[in-house]
């Protein structure tokens, strides 16, 4: 290195050009970096055409396999307008909506909306209005759904699929207990006490537990419990922002439901994820769950099932779970017509319809694709299912009990699965109950 | 170095004008400016990142800890102290509080000790020692939620661990689904996480206390024991001391494994406080409310941080 | 000599008990990413060697997992976690040199700063900084990935400790030779420090190999996704593909693994014999 001419007073710098050149060095890759991130997306307002189309950003938890066919065919009807599906891991779903819908995020266009949260999204101003519509949509898709993705007599998004439960069976292991198999009309559907008779016999015989729903200790799978016996979803009030839960029927219903991991028939500590291999593997004689699995059960090797009615408590109606998904608009999109075009193609045309549930597990919306989905549900079963199609119609024309209207749901939902949690591991229902109505009562009054 | 040859032949002409003349009284200053020149340009890109990236986001979280956002009446408003006060008027809080407090004083030490004991044990010259302490550090290789999602299995009443519990005669335990054995859980799970990893810096300090030091000691007639006391853990003060204070942070801040496992249950037993924040500002959207309880959370960090610093002498 | 062998065969015993205790859930995981889907819970009790061993052997999770967009998403993390640790040394470096060498004004209260940045826990602010950052335009970017892992307080922290630790004789011999204080860094500390930095790109790797919640939030591309990620996506509203979730875990983990077992030497050597001590 060659010397550095000193003058006096002037601090020697003899180490500039090393460091200097480290900086030069990382000042260059962040330019660079920083140049290659600024060519990211960003939409146009104008109109698309067939050379230059709209690109639709859509935000969902679906595997993209399930959604592709559907995709397809609206590209193909509508080459103006592409559409790019963004998956995002389910458990995350609300927390990247909330954040992307909250800052207004022009790049997301259209999400799917769980039903049960629209009142939350439409009053913080997440969804678009789009009850001009209304007269379009009506007749197209099923009653309940539709009722599910309006609030305050508004339409907020347009429905999509629907959800119900059946109760599946392990013939095997019912006729090792000498239990007569239930039947599938909705007529012959069990109650609750004779359920469980049954399933203590079957795991008497043998079986390692009797009974577990999909759903453990989820307030979808679990509301209809109270609800048969007329004790209510839980909310009340004028706009369900009152706990109702310590009422008779909810802690009789809970104290059951208390007792069925208390006596060894369902078992704890096993989540909702890992529920259907207990069914699948012969370790459980009756499993509660959504039409979605009659695809794998009916691929499991060594599985022998069968389906029936959802159950109901003696002297109480009959209710099942439902809802499931809408899809709405992003009210700051800058694509509001591509956007309720798509809807509009999934949620009221037939071919849409049919497209979306082909490789997805969920009952549609729409009426029309509704018929052909029980149709080919029947027809899956190549004569074990026969009856089927009645007893979904039923399930989801009769019996549905839908979840609570209220701005405060994700809220509800939330303490309430966490007490019903607590009750399954040894909580007394009462006390747990009476919690969550402090609790929720504490959350409510944020909401204000 | 080649350079020392020509700058040696400056030094006298350097160190004269340093200490001759008038210039002597500017001396510090000129010291003390090139210093802080020199400490600009090395501390700038870290501190404006750290600035922009960690503390201003801090402050915002300061500003939303006073103010109410109501997304539904389309408002925020000044509140002063008003969300603080919400917390301290909830029961929950309390609990939350003192179920953080009680995890805080168990998994430490142990965490610590574990750590130590482990770098201290790999460290001596044994057969296979680079496996061992690859397999020892291989869990925090591991995803977190892939981690939790295993022990989670592990520790279902009719899981593995019950089934080895059984084999040694020992009735099953019911782990995550107890309030009493909840807690204890975690402190397992996130044990195996993060014990390997720690043990690695503290193995790092182990090797840089020079050999010379326990050969005295060695000569002097020191025991094992007495080595370890008066070489080793001397030696190790400032390892430690990073590992004590990054541990502590690290372990009020991890929440994971409660998100998968057991959701702050049963009946709040796991309930951490920054749990108990995540939950208030993703799943619940009140995120003023939860910026409060985040600066809750800072303040005891804080203060356990300051004392530990303290407790392990200043470090200049 | 039977004593110390004896001590010898007690640390090894530990050793492996220790070993052991930290592979098992791996080996589980790992076994059960060559099951086929119904066999993953079938044998977790009770207790048998087919609980570790797969009765039946298949690739089949491994296949459908780097069909997938797995794959791009390993390569991304690493990409980010590399280059997080290569330019977040280097600043991190710099930062704990000047605050525990050079003497200047208000070096306590910067020092201060470090150590209040590393207790902001970062998941804490994530969503208003993911806010700002899509204001400027920054949102689904390598830099944005990056950004956030390079100022490390914790590094800086352990670099510090470190550097502290150096006698300060070295720092006044390189200054009578004249030597500035970047060249004291370069040329002098960092030579010395090859633990510490190794410790301290550890730090920083593990920061960006474990990074969850700011990668989902700021990133909307599917192709720009990392590891966890991408791992997250495997768990669906309708059931979790676990054999596919093992399979993505076992190839996450050996990652840090290889790189650990090229870089162990860097701690084994002592620096007893690097002058000055």
């Amino acid at each position: 290195m060659k010397p550095v001419k000193q003058r006096p007073g002037q601090p020697l710098r003899t180490g500039t050009h090393t460091s200097g050149r480290q900086l030069i060095i990382v000042a260059v890759a962040l330019v660079t970096a920083l140049s290659l991130a600024a060519c990211g997306s960003s939409g146009d307002g104008e109109a698309g055409t067939a050379d230059s189309p709209v690109t639709l950003n859509f935000v969902g938890p679906e595997d993209p396999a399930t959604l592709e066919p559907v995709i397809k065919l609206f590209e193909k009807e509508n080459p103006s307008i592409q559409v790019e599906y963004q998956p995002v891991p389910f458990n995350d779903l609300n927390s990247i909506l909330e954040t992307r819908l909250a800052s207004e995020d022009s790049t997301l266009d259209v999400y799917t909306a769980d039903q049960p949260r629209i009142p939350a999204l439409a009053a913080k101003g997440f969804l678009l209005d789009l009850t001009e519509e209304l007269p379009e949509v009506e007749d197209k898709v099923l009653e309940g759904s539709l009722d599910a993705s309006m609030y305050q007599d508004k339409l907020w998004a347009l429905p999509i699929w629907s959800s119900t439960q059946l109760l599946y069976y392990n013939k095997e292991l019912l006729s090792a207990g000498k239990v007569t198999p239930p039947a599938i009309a909705p007529a012959d559907r069990l109650t609750w006490e004779q359920l469980v008779t049954d399933a203590t016999a079957a795991q008497d015989a043998g079986a390692q537990y009797g009974f577990t729903f999909d759903q453990v200790s989820r307030y979808y799978q679990l509301q209809p419990l109270p609800e048969s016996m007329g004790g209510g979803s839980g909310l009340g009030g004028d706009d369900f922002l009152e706990p109702d839960l310590t009422n008779e029927q909810w802690v009789k219903a809970f104290t059951w439901y208390g007792e069925l991991f208390e006596s060894g028939l369902s078992p704890r500590g096993v989540t909702p994820e890992q529920t259907p291999e207990l069914f699948t593997t012969g370790k459980v004689a009756y499993f509660l769950g959504g039409p979605w699995w009659l695809g794998e059960f009916q691929g499991t090797e060594g599985l022998d099932f069968g389906v029936a009615p959802h159950p109901y408590f003696e002297g109480g109606t009959p209710a099942t779970p439902t809802d499931a998904w809408s899809w709405g608009i992003n009210p700051a999109s800058e694509h509001p017509e591509e956007a309720l075009a798509f809807l509009k193609f999934v949620s009221l045309s037939e071919p849409g319809a049919t497209a979306s549930v082909e490789s997805a597990p969920f009952p549609p919306a729409n009426v029309e694709a509704f018929d052909s989905y029980l149709t080919r549900l029947e027809s899956s079963g190549e004569g074990s299912l026969n009856g089927i199609s009645d007893l979904v119609r039923e399930e989801l024309t009769k019996a549905a009990v839908h979840r609570p209207r209220s701005v405060g749901y994700i809220q509800f939902e939330t303490i309430m699965n966490k007490a019903f949690e607590d009750i399954r591991n040894g909580a007394e229902a009462g006390a747990a109950l009476d919690q969550a109505s402090t609790d929720f009562t504490e959350q409510a009054s944020r909401l204000q | 170095m080649a350079a020392h040859g020509a700058v040696g032949a400056l030094s006298p002409r350097s160190d004269a004008s340093l200490r001759e003349g008038p210039s002597r009284r500017l001396r510090p200053n000129r010291r003390m400016q090139r210093n802080t020149v020199a400490a600009v340009g090395m501390l700038a890109p870290t501190m404006a990142m750290l600035l922009l990236l960690r503390i201003l986001p801090g402050l915002n979280a300061v500003w939303d800890s006073m103010h109410k956002s109501s997304l539904l009446a389309g408002t925020t408003r000044f509140v002063g102290l008003g969300n603080f006060d919400f917390l301290l008027h909830s029961e929950g809080f309390y609990r939350t509080l003192g179920v953080t407090l009680l995890f805080a004083l168990l998994i430490n030490p142990i965490q610590i000790l574990l750590a130590l004991g482990l770098a201290v044990l790999l460290n001596e010259r044994l057969p296979g020692q680079g496996i061992w302490r690859t397999v020892v550090f291989l869990p925090i290789a591991v995803p977190a939620a892939a981690s939790a999602v295993i022990w989670g299995v592990a520790m279902r009443p009719d899981g593995p661990i019950n089934a080895m519990l059984g084999f040694i005669g020992l009735p099953p335990q019911p782990f995550l689904t107890s309030p009493a054995q909840a807690l204890p859980s975690i402190i397992v799970v996130l044990t195996w996480i993060g014990v390997g990893y720690w043990m690695i810096f503290l193995i790092a300090g182990l090797n840089d206390i020079p050999q010379d030091y326990y050969e005295a000691a060695r000569l002097d007639g020191a025991s094992k024991w007495q080595r370890f006391w008066h070489v080793t853990l001397p030696g190790l003060r400032r390892p430690l001391a990073f590992v004590l204070v990054a541990d502590t942070v690290a372990n009020f801040t991890v929440f994971a494994p409660v998100q998968i496992l057991t959701n702050g249950g049963p009946q709040g037993s796991t309930n951490l406080l920054i749990y108990d924040t995540f939950q208030r500002a993703f799943v619940v959207g009140d995120a003023n409310v939860a910026a409060a309880e985040v600066l809750v959370l800072l303040l005891v960090m804080l203060g356990i941080v300051i004392l530990q610093f303290r407790l392990l002498g200043r470090e200049g | 000599m039977s004593a110390p062998s004896l001590r010898r065969t007690g640390s090894l015993s530990l050793a492996i008990t220790a070993a052991l205790l930290s592979l098992l859930p791996i080996l589980w995981t790992v076994s059960s990413s060559f099951r086929p889907a119904t066999d993953i819970f079938r044998y977790l009790s009770p207790l048998s060697v087919r609980s570790f061993v797969p009765s039946q052997v298949t690739l089949d999770n491994y296949r459908a997992l780097l069909s997938g967009p797995f794959l791009q998403a390993t390569v991304n993390s690493l990409l980010v976690a590399v280059v997080t640790v290569i330019i977040g040394l280097a600043i991190c470096a710099s930062a704990a040199f000047a605050l525990s060498v050079i003497d200047f004004p208000g070096r306590s209260w910067i020092f201060g700063l470090v150590v209040v940045s590393f207790l902001v826990p970062f998941d804490a602010i994530a969503i208003p900084l993911a806010s700002t950052f899509r204001d400027v335009g920054l949102a689904d970017s390598y830099l944005a990935l990056i950004l956030p892992g390079l100022g490390n307080g914790l590094a800086v922290f352990l670099l510090r400790q470190f550097f502290l630790g150096l006698p300060k004789e070295l720092v006044e011999a390189a200054e009578l030779d004249g030597m500035g204080w970047w060249r004291i860094l370069w040329h002098i500390y960092v030579p010395l420090s090859r633990p510490a930095l190794v410790s301290a790109g550890l730090i920083l790797f593990i920061f960006q190999w474990q990074a969850f919640l700011w990668p989902l939030l700021i990133t909307t591309s599917p192709e720009k996704d990392l590891a966890a990620t991408s791992l997250a996506k495997l768990s669906g509203q309708t059931g979790v593909d676990y054999g596919q979730l093992f399979a993505g875990t076992a190839v996450i983990t050996i990652v840090p693994i290889l790189l650990l077992l090229i870089f162990q030497r860097q701690f084994t050597q002592s620096l007893a014999n690097t002058g000055g001590k």
